[in-house]
């Protein structure tokens, strides 16, 4: 059992009280959350990724916008748009629904890759630009995406240039049999979600992503950090190893986990357990490797065994 | 089981190449008591788990035992064991069918713990090492040629890699270091004690005892035909060996002589008929009546007992704890030795009558006056010998006028002609070639025994009696110049010289053998005085440093007889008792390795332990010995994982602190506050080491 500062174990609390079984996924996403990125969310529909969101959004107390991405969903449908004003003589802009604080964008893979790009876009500046003028996002500016594995006709897949903007993948899974009960039971005469109040506020937030910033990163953990990452390069199965951004991307969810723990410095094993959610989206399989089956979790699981953990300051081994 | 089978097989087979060195080397001359050594612990192996057959086949070999030896009460059966096995130790081979029981239970033991504990790629490796290693310290050091033989336990080993299955066995903790144990003991007891033959390896030592108490030879003693074991065939090199035999004060550096031979044979001496020893203050003499002599005395301190007393002119009294002892003298080889054996003495004094020959009464030309009997005996010479030796020697003494310048020509001889003293190169004659020819006419190389036979022969071909003397050199001094001075003698010292007759002054040493200091050469001092002393086989010191050199000739005493006793086990030169000790020391360590290490660790990190740098060590060090556990850092594994493990698996609390307080130094740059971190650490270590 792991665990948490009190705060952080008053939102996980929250969000179980919809969400059942799910701690992975939860302190995944508020890990991404904290380091100030973003999460994709891969699954079959109905698992729960949508409730997942709101969730969120009602524990942190922030506002909530849902997009549906579609195949006719322009970019502006989601940035907002510059209307004339009659009475004003000007033209005003109509925020569109990525200017909330968490933004849950359900089926990012259906829509065309120029709607994308607009919400990539967003998640990596935070602003959008509208008829030459530039909108700051509010902050804090959460993403959530949604993507079906499953289908694939119609579907613009992400690409891989674009994955690597999101921080970390989860994966919700199936509930299994205890969890499906209780969800049922809890599900039976109300709604959770209408009734979750928020535990935390904006400011309080804030100040803790400020917080995560100062967890300290020491040189061995860097080293590992650097070793993993520069394995999924080497390694035989992989035609594409993971960027230096996701090295970064690792260490800052890293930051924010150890945060979370209430340490004030990362350890090793946090690195190991966030490697796979944070990479995992990043690499490309051979195609020999996808054909016998392998998946990144399979090799990112193997890596893990092939690094040593470096224990010590000097470079010298034991 | 098939596959069980043939690994047995392969095993047995293997087991079986420490057989043909260990034949022909050891005076065990049969293969069958070693059978049930190999036969047994094959049977072990492949009953496997079944109790049953393996309780049997003990039960057997045990009533194997009382059938054998009848009557006998069965807590008699651990002592005979006991001493069977000292008595292999010892290189004995007892003839009581006990033996083959004993062997049978040893063999038994080792082949179960053998199995229990080594059924794996590890003693195969181990057991073909052992027998290849054991060939080749034959084949290095002894008279066995490994060379072709060597192919098959390497193929063997092999085919058995091949066949073994990794099978590893959870063994009981005892179980491991007890087998190492009793295969090291056995394995060193086998090549150090082991009643080996050793041609380049000779020691004088036991061929002496035998040859003295050849009446005593135990009927399992087997004739071994190779270099040196016998002065009846006489060639080959051997190597020094410098064991002491005895310590010597004595007025000069004289040497020892022990005995004489009187028949050639063409290939060594042989000594003819002997009378049976007389008792007594026997009398002969080796001087004729006008030689002065000088009475001596000589303190001896035997560094291991001899069965002759090494002893120097005439009329030899010996005294012991201060009593005038009775001694056995044979006239023939004039040898003489204790006339009871139970009072051997190591330390004993001799008095002897010391020759003092001169110039006038060596150039006598008396005819000789030999009894006819004595004449055959000491000119007899083989009807093989070579015409071209008779010539030769007719060719040296041809300008000389006197029998004792005859003599002379001879003994220098060898000088004159450039033979050369070696001890390493020397040939062995062919089947029909003389040993004097071949050396005389074809090699041209040797040591004492090619000088002193090839002279005595060629005295006697030139007419003038002649005999062969074995004995010692004077040895080292440390002090020279003293008048009474501490020589000590080694087997090294062993040496082989002449005395030819002459009519007058009787039996003259003579020092054929070149490199001896003046090669036997007689410095008369040509003095009117009668007493002028005459340095003869016996050389002084002072005028001799010489003979303190450790390049004295020594061979001759290794090879009296050509029967090795087992019951005389000699003391090799390999130090037993520092090997033994050694192993036992190191066995001790392997035991005791644990709670030794733990104890160390502990004390080592005491202090450390409370400072940042003296933390990381013992954590570190716990890390190492963790790993040595199985638990390792370095696939991928966290500290706090293995952390965990540890705990989990010692069921301790002691590891999870520790490895947080490390931690904490180590990724968050915090200096420890860890309370308890001694406490913590004892803790885990007792559980690792324990």
């Amino acid at each position: 059992m792991r665990t948490y500062t009190s705060e952080i174990q008053a939102i996980i609390d929250n969000v179980e009280k919809v969400i059942v079984g799910k701690e992975d996924v939860i302190t995944q996403s508020l890990a991404a959350l904290l380091a100030g990125g973003h999460v994709l969310l891969e699954d079959v529909p109905g698992v729960g990724k949508t409730m997942l969101v709101r969730a969120f959004s009602r524990s942190i107390g922030l506002t909530f916008k849902r997009v549906q991405f579609t195949p006719d969903l322009l970019p502006s449908d989601l940035t907002g748009v510059s209307m004339y004003n009659q009475k004003t003589s000007q033209f005003e802009y109509r925020p569109g629904p990525l200017m909330g604080n968490i933004v849950l964008a359900d089926e990012i893979n259906r829509t065309s890759p120029k709607t994308q790009s607009a919400l990539l876009e967003g998640m990596a500046e935070a602003n959008v630009t509208v008829d030459g003028e530039i909108h700051t996002l509010p902050n804090p500016f959460f993403v959530m995406a949604t993507q079906n594995p499953i289908e694939h006709e119609g579907t613009y897949p992400l690409p891989e240039a674009q994955l690597d903007r999101f921080l970390v993948k989860v994966k919700m899974g199936y509930p299994d049999f205890h969890q499906e009960m209780k969800l049922l039971n809890r599900f039976e005469r109300e709604e959770p979600i209408e009734t979750l109040e928020s535990v935390i506020g904006r400011d309080e937030l804030l100040r803790m992503k400020e917080e995560v910033k100062a967890v300290h990163v020491s040189q061995p953990v860097k080293k590992y950090i650097v070793n993993l990452v520069q394995a999924t390069r080497t390694h035989s199965m992989l035609y594409l190893g993971a960027s230096p951004r996701s090295s970064i991307a690792l260490m800052k969810v890293a930051q924010a986990w150890a945060y979370m723990e209430g340490r004030t410095f990362v350890l090793p094993d946090d690195v190991k357990h966030l490697l796979t959610p944070v990479l995992s989206h990043r690499l490309i399989l051979t195609a020999d490797a996808r054909y016998h089956g392998q998946s990144a979790e399979r090799i990112l699981e193997q890596v893990k065994k092939e690094v040593a953990v470096p224990i010590q300051h000097d470079v010298e081994s034991l | 089981m098939i596959r069980r089978l043939m690994w047995n097989l392969l095993a047995g087979s293997l087991l079986a190449c420490f057989m043909p060195p260990l034949l022909e080397l050891t005076t065990f001359d049969s293969i069958v008591p070693f059978l049930p050594m190999l036969l047994v612990p094959l049977l072990v192996s492949h009953l496997k788990r079944r109790w049953f057959l393996s309780g049997s086949l003990l039960a057997l070999l045990v009533s194997f035992y009382f059938i054998l030896t009848p009557g006998e009460a069965p807590w008699l059966l651990l002592g005979e064991i006991m001493d069977d096995v000292s008595g292999v130790i010892n290189g004995e081979l007892p003839g009581r069918p006990a033996f083959a029981v004993s062997i049978g239970l040893i063999s038994f033991l080792i082949g179960y713990l053998g199995r229990r504990t080594f059924p794996n790629r590890g003693f195969v490796v181990g057991l073909a090492l052992g027998v290849i290693g054991f060939i080749a310290y034959c084949d290095t050091w002894t008279d066995y040629s490994g060379d072709q033989f060597i192919l098959y336990p390497i193929l063997l080993a092999l085919f058995l890699l091949y066949a073994t299955e990794i099978n590893e066995r959870p063994v009981a903790s005892y179980v491991r270091p007890i087998s190492a144990l009793l295969i090291v003991g056995a394995t060193v007891a086998t090549a150090v004690q082991s009643p080996v033959i050793t041609a380049t390896w000779q020691d004088s030592w036991y061929d002496w005892t035998d040859g003295f108490e050849g009446s005593g030879t135990p009927s399992n003693t087997i004739q071994k035909v190779g270099y040196g074991s016998s002065d009846e065939q006489l060639g080959g090199p051997f190597q020094m060996d410098d064991r002491e035999v005895f310590q010597v004060e004595s007025e000069g550096n004289r040497y020892w002589r022990v005995e004489t031979k009187d028949i050639y044979t063409g290939k060594g001496w042989v000594l003819s008929e002997s009378n049976p020893e007389i008792d007594g203050r026997g009398f002969f003499s080796h001087f004729g009546k006008d030689v002065k002599t000088r009475e001596e005395s000589a303190t001896f301190k035997l560094a291991r007992e001899l069965p002759f007393v090494p002893y120097n002119g005439d009329n030899v009294r010996l005294t012991a704890n201060e009593q005038r002892q009775n001694l056995l003298i044979n006239p023939e080889n004039q040898k003489i030795s204790y006339l009871d054996d139970a009072t051997r003495q190591q330390n004993y004094q001799i008095q002897y009558a010391y020759p003092l020959f001169t110039e006038k009464l060596l150039q006598t030309d008396e005819p000789i006056q030999l009894s006819e009997m004595e004449q055959d005996r000491y000119l007899q010479l083989p009807r093989t010998l070579p015409r071209r030796v008779r010539d030769l020697a007719a060719e040296i003494v041809a300008d000389e006028k006197t029998p004792w310048e005859r003599a002379k020509a001879i003994e220098n001889y060898f000088e004159q002609e450039n033979f050369e003293y070696n001890t390493e190169e020397v040939a062995v004659p062919k089947e029909n070639q003389d040993y004097v020819d071949q050396f005389l006419f074809e090699t041209k190389l040797g040591y004492c025994d090619n000088f002193s036979t090839s002279a005595t022969v060629l005295l006697r071909a030139a007419g003038l009696p002649a005999r062969w003397v074995k004995g010692f050199t004077g040895g080292e001094s440390d002090v020279i110049g003293a008048a009474v001075t501490s020589y000590t003698v080694r087997n090294k010292n062993a040496h082989s010289w002449v005395e030819v007759y002459i009519e007058g002054p009787g039996w003259v040493p003579l020092e054929p053998t070149v490199s001896f200091d003046g090669s036997g050469q007689y410095t008369i001092n040509q003095e009117t005085n009668n007493e002028t002393e005459q340095a003869n086989p016996q050389r002084d010191t002072e005028s001799n440093p010489e003979t303190a050199t450790p390049n004295r000739p020594q061979e001759d005493l290794l090879d009296d007889t050509q029967t090795t006793t087992t019951e005389q086990t000699p003391q090799r030169s390999i130090p037993v008792w520092p090997i033994i000790g050694t192993v036992l020391a190191l066995t001790f360590l392997y035991l005791f390795r644990k709670p030794l290490l733990r104890t160390f660790a502990i004390l080592f990190f005491r202090s450390q332990i409370n400072r940042p740098e003296g933390f990381r060590r013992m954590y570190r060090y716990l890390l190492r010995r963790l790993d040595k556990q199985g638990f390792h850092y370095k696939d991928g594994r966290t500290l706090a994982e293995l952390a965990h493990e540890v705990d989990e698996y010692y069921e301790t609390y002691a590891m999870r602190p520790l490895t947080d307080a490390y931690e904490r130094m180590i990724y968050g740059g915090e200096t420890l506050s860890l309370e308890k971190k001694r406490e913590y650490f004892e803790n885990i270590i007792r559980r690792v080491e324990g």
